[in-house]
């Protein structure tokens, strides 16, 4: 959780702060809709990464569980976004770089939310046995 | 309004604004008066993604009781729907969009408002917990 906090908000101050060197870098052609957009997505990994950072040390089942499958929803949307767009022929120099960061926190949240869902069942059992 | 039906709100917003923006992304910037390429697309693709997790967190934690968790969660909303309100007002005012952009920047506005809102009472209800210790 922290790690991936420090990621989104390293996206999120770069992504907002320079965004226009950050798409020249990245093979982003240079337009008035994709930086706006550009600084709506790193807001929201500044967000994300508040967010984690903050929820890092909880012990609430039911918030662990929730952040983990927000998480996941994203990076894995993420994901499928990123290889779809390489396999149309869009690789960019963070095309490569972008899956397989995506692929390694879809992979970790993935196993968080699995875990904290199966903690989650478990503890609803011993409530029910209870 | 209490906090969770907040939370519930700000989920349904951010699952209506994110799906359609997820299947038909050019269709939605159309309707901002925006015309997009296909780089663009994909950004606004990315957006939409996270916007989707945002959902999720916002609705599975609208009944959270823990103040941190709380905390952390009006922190992390109110930081990008505030700057989301900069960036809408800022392209509705320069003429980058149509007048569907001034409805989007009213809407940003009234989210950050809100989770800055509750942001602060939970802040304040946190540091407002005394530790009750019996009297010797």
């Amino acid at each position: 959780m922290t790690l991936s906090a420090l990621v989104s908000v390293f996206f999120g101050i770069v992504g907002l702060l320079a965004t226009e060197p950050l798409a020249t870098f990245g093979g982003f052609a240079r337009s008035v809709p994709s930086a706006g957009l550009g600084e709506f997505l790193a807001a929201s990994y500044l967000g994300y990464g508040v967010m984690n950072w903050f929820a890092r040390d909880t012990r609430d089942p039911v918030a662990r569980r929730a952040i983990a499958f927000g998480n996941l929803t994203g990076w894995s949307l993420s994901l499928v976004l990123a290889l779809t767009d390489i396999l149309a022929g869009g690789a960019r120099t963070f095309g490569w770089p972008t899956v397989i960061l995506c692929t390694v926190f879809t992979a970790g949240w993935g196993y968080f939310a699995t875990q904290r869902a199966r903690a989650h069942a478990r503890l609803r059992v011993g409530d029910a046995a209870g | 309004m209490s906090r969770s039906t907040f939370a519930s709100i700000a989920a349904l917003i951010s699952l209506v604004n994110a799906v359609p923006a997820l299947i038909a992304p050019a269709a939605i910037a159309s309707l901002y008066g925006v015309s997009v390429d296909a780089q663009t697309l994909l950004i606004a693709q990315l957006l939409a993604a996270a916007y989707l997790g945002y959902a999720v967190i916002a609705w599975t934690t609208r009944d959270t009781t823990e103040t941190a968790v709380r905390r952390g969660i009006d922190a992390g909303n109110a930081l990008p729907w505030g700057v989301s309100a900069v960036i809408w007002i800022y392209v509705a005012s320069t003429g980058m969009t149509n007048a569907v952009g001034w409805f989007a920047a009213g809407l940003t506005v009234v989210f950050a408002l809100g989770w800055a809102y509750f942001l602060i009472v939970d802040r304040s209800s946190e540091s407002g917990v005394v530790a009750i210790t019996p009297r010797v």
